[in-house]
C-alpha cells in the first residue's frame, strides 16, 4: 500500500509540475509568434462558457448556447477571421480551463478581479454589471437583516461567492455554492433564503418566473465585464481589444444589448 | 513546484481534511441509516403480510431504477415542501443532512437485497429444527439465524461502506461539505483544478485502502473461527 502511495504522490507532483509550466510564457518565445500561433487549433477560437447564466449564456430549446456572450464570441471570430467553437463547461473551471490552454477564451461574464488576474489574461472591459441579492416572495425575507439565520447560495468560484463570505459574520447567516439554475429552485422551495447572483441574470430569473422572486440588495458591488485568455496568448488579446475598441459603444453594440436584456426584461 | 506549495498550505489542506472528515462522517451516518431502513425492508419482502411486501418492493425498485444524483436533488429540493405541506412550517435542511438521509435511503434499496440474500442463504433445515426445539420467529432470527447470515454479510457489506464514501462526493453539487466540494471550492479560489483534485484522489484512496486492509484482516479472522 506504501509503495502505491508514493506512486500516486508521484503522479500528483508530475502533474502539478506539468501544470505549472503552462503559466508565465519566455518573453522571446512570444515574439516571434502572431496571435495566430496562440491559437490551439489553426483557424479555430474556442470558448469556455458556462451556459446556465441567462441572459449572458443558456441553452435553447435546440441544445445550442445563445446569448450575449456566444453573439460576442461569434463577433469576435469573424474579425479575427476564424471559426468558432463554444465550449460548455461549469463556471469554477472556466479560469482554471483557460490557463491550461484546454480552451482559448473564457468569454462567462468575467468579472475582473486580481485573484483573477494572476492566473489568466484579462482583455479590455466590454460592460460593466452588478451583483444583487435575490430571494423568493413566498417566504418573508425583504432584506439582508432578515436572513440571520439562514442558508445563502452564490455559485463556486464567481465574485458572489467571495462576497457572501465576506458579508457571513455581519448579517450571520450560513452559506454555501450552487449552480444557479438549483439555487433558483432552491429559493422557491425554501431550501436557501437567498441567492447572490449577477444583476442581469438575477433579472432574467425572475422574469421567467413571474412573481416568485424578488431582488433584496441591488449593487453590492460594481465590476467590470472582460473576456479571459491564456498568458501565453498576448497577441491575442491585443487582437480581441482592437475588435473591442471598434465594437464596444457602436450601433451594434447597443442594438446587441438590447436584444438580450430588453427582451428579458419585457 | 510552486503550484503545489501555493495550494497545498496547511490552510488549505485542513479544509480539505475537514471536507475528508464529513465524508467519512457522511459515508457513516448514511450506512447506519440504510442498515435500518435495509433490514427493515428486507424483513418486509420476506414477510407474509402482503401490502409490506408490496411497499418494500416498491421503495426497493423507485430507488434502484433512478440516478442517486436525481434523489439527492429531489430530496434537497423538496424537503421544505414536503415539511410546509405535512407541518405548515418551513424546514431549511442543512445540505449535509439532507445528502445523509438521501443516500441513507439509497443505501438502504441495496443492503435490502444483500441482507434478504444473507438470510436466505442459511439452510431451511435450521428454520425447521430451531421450530423443533420451540424457538419464536424473532428468537430464532435473533440467535440463529443473524449471527451466520452476519458473517457472509460482512464482505459485501464494507464494499458498501467503501461505495458510499465515494458516492458522498456526488453531494458536492448540492454545496455540502465533503472532501469534492472542498477541492472545488479550493480549485476555483486558486484557479487551479488539477492540485486539490489530486489531493483528493490521495485522500480518498488513503480511507478506502484503509478500510478494505481493516476488511482483510477481520474476513480472516472470522474465516478461523469457522
Amino acid at each position: 500500500m506504501k509503495k502505491l502511495l508514493a506512486l500516486l504522490l508521484a503522479f500528483a507532483m508530475i502533474f502539478a509540475m506539468a501544470a505549472c509550466g503552462s503559466q508565465p510564457a519566455a518573453g522571446g518565445d512570444t515574439a516571434e509568434k502572431t496571435w495566430e500561433d496562440e491559437l490551439g487549433t489553426k483557424g479555430l477560437l474556442r470558448v469556455g462558457m458556462a451556459a446556465d447564466y441567462p441572459p449572458y449564456e443558456s441553452y435553447d430549446a435546440n441544445g445550442n448556447v445563445v446569448g450575449l456572450d456566444p453573439d460576442f464570441a461569434e463577433l469576435m471570430a469573424d474579425y479575427l477571421g476564424v471559426e468558432l467553437e463554444i465550449v460548455p463547461m461549469s463556471f469554477d473551471t472556466i479560469v482554471s480551463a483557460v490557463a491550461a490552454g484546454t480552451v482559448d477564451m473564457g468569454l462567462s461574464c468575467f468579472s475582473y478581479t486580481e485573484e483573477r488576474a494572476a492566473a489568466v489574461l484579462f482583455t479590455d472591459t466590454y460592460m460593466t454589471s452588478t451583483q444583487v441579492c435575490f430571494a423568493s416572495t413566498q417566504h418573508g425575507i425583504n432584506s439582508l437583516e432578515d436572513l440571520k439565520g439562514g442558508l445563502v447560495a452564490a455559485g463556486n468560484g464567481t465574485t458572489g461567492y467571495y462576497l457572501m463570505e465576506e458579508l457571513a459574520p455581519t448579517y450571520g447567516y450560513d452559506y454555501q455554492t450552487s449552480e444557479i439554475a438549483i439555487m433558483a429552485e432552491a429559493l422557491k422551495a425554501g431550501t436557501l433564503q437567498a441567492g447572490i447572483t449577477e444583476q442581469c441574470v438575477a433579472d432574467s430569473y425572475i422574469a421567467a418566473n413571474p412573481g416568485d422572486f424578488k431582488i433584496i440588495a441591488n449593487d453590492m458591488t460594481v465590476e467590470e465585464i472582460k473576456a479571459i485568455a491564456n498568458f501565453n496568448s498576448p497577441k491575442l488579446v491585443e487582437k480581441i481589444n482592437e475588435f473591442l475598441a471598434d465594437f464596444v459603444g457602436s450601433e451594434a453594440y447597443d442594438e446587441l444589448l438590447v436584444k438580450w436584456f430588453e427582451q428579458e426584461l419585457e | 513546484m510552486n503550484a503545489i506549495e501555493r495550494i497545498l498550505t496547511p490552510e488549505n489542506l485542513k479544509f480539505m481534511l475537514l471536507g475528508a472528515k464529513y465524508s467519512l462522517l457522511i459515508a457513516i451516518f448514511a450506512l447506519i441509516g440504510g442498515s435500518v431502513l435495509g433490514l427493515l425492508a428486507a424483513v418486509a419482502k420476506m414477510s407474509k403480510i402482503k401490502p409490506a411486501r408490496i411497499i418494500a418492493n416498491i421503495y426497493v425498485e423507485v430507488i434502484r431504477g433512478t440516478p442517486m444524483m436525481l434523489q439527492i436533488l429531489v430530496l434537497y429540493l423538496c424537503g421544505p415542501v414536503i415539511t410546509k405541506a405535512l407541518f405548515n412550517f418551513v424546514f431549511t435542511p442543512n445540505p449535509v443532512l439532507v445528502g445523509i438521509i438521501a443516500i441513507a435511503i439509497n443505501s438502504g434499496a441495496y443492503s435490502s437485497e444483500l441482507f434478504r440474500s444473507a438470510i436466505q442463504s442459511v439452510d431451511k433445515g435450521q428454520w425447521e429444527a430451531a421450530q423443533t426445539i420451540g424457538l419464536s420467529y424473532t428468537q430464532t432470527m435473533k440467535e440463529i439465524i443473524i449471527p451466520q447470515a452476519f458473517k457472509r454479510i460482512l464482505p459485501p457489506y464494507i464494499n458498501e461502506f467503501i461505495v458510499l464514501i465515494k458516492d458522498s462526493s456526488l453531494l458536492a453539487n448540492i454545496g455540502a461539505v465533503e472532501l469534492l466540494h472542498s477541492a472545488q471550492v479550493i480549485g476555483a479560489k486558486f484557479y487551479n483544478y488539477l492540485v486539490p483534485l489530486l489531493c483528493a484522489t490521495v485522500m480518498y484512496l488513503v480511507v478506502t485502502l484503509f478500510i478494505s486492509f481493516c476488511a482483510r484482516k477481520l474476513e480472516r479472522r472470522l474465516a478461523e473461527s469457522d
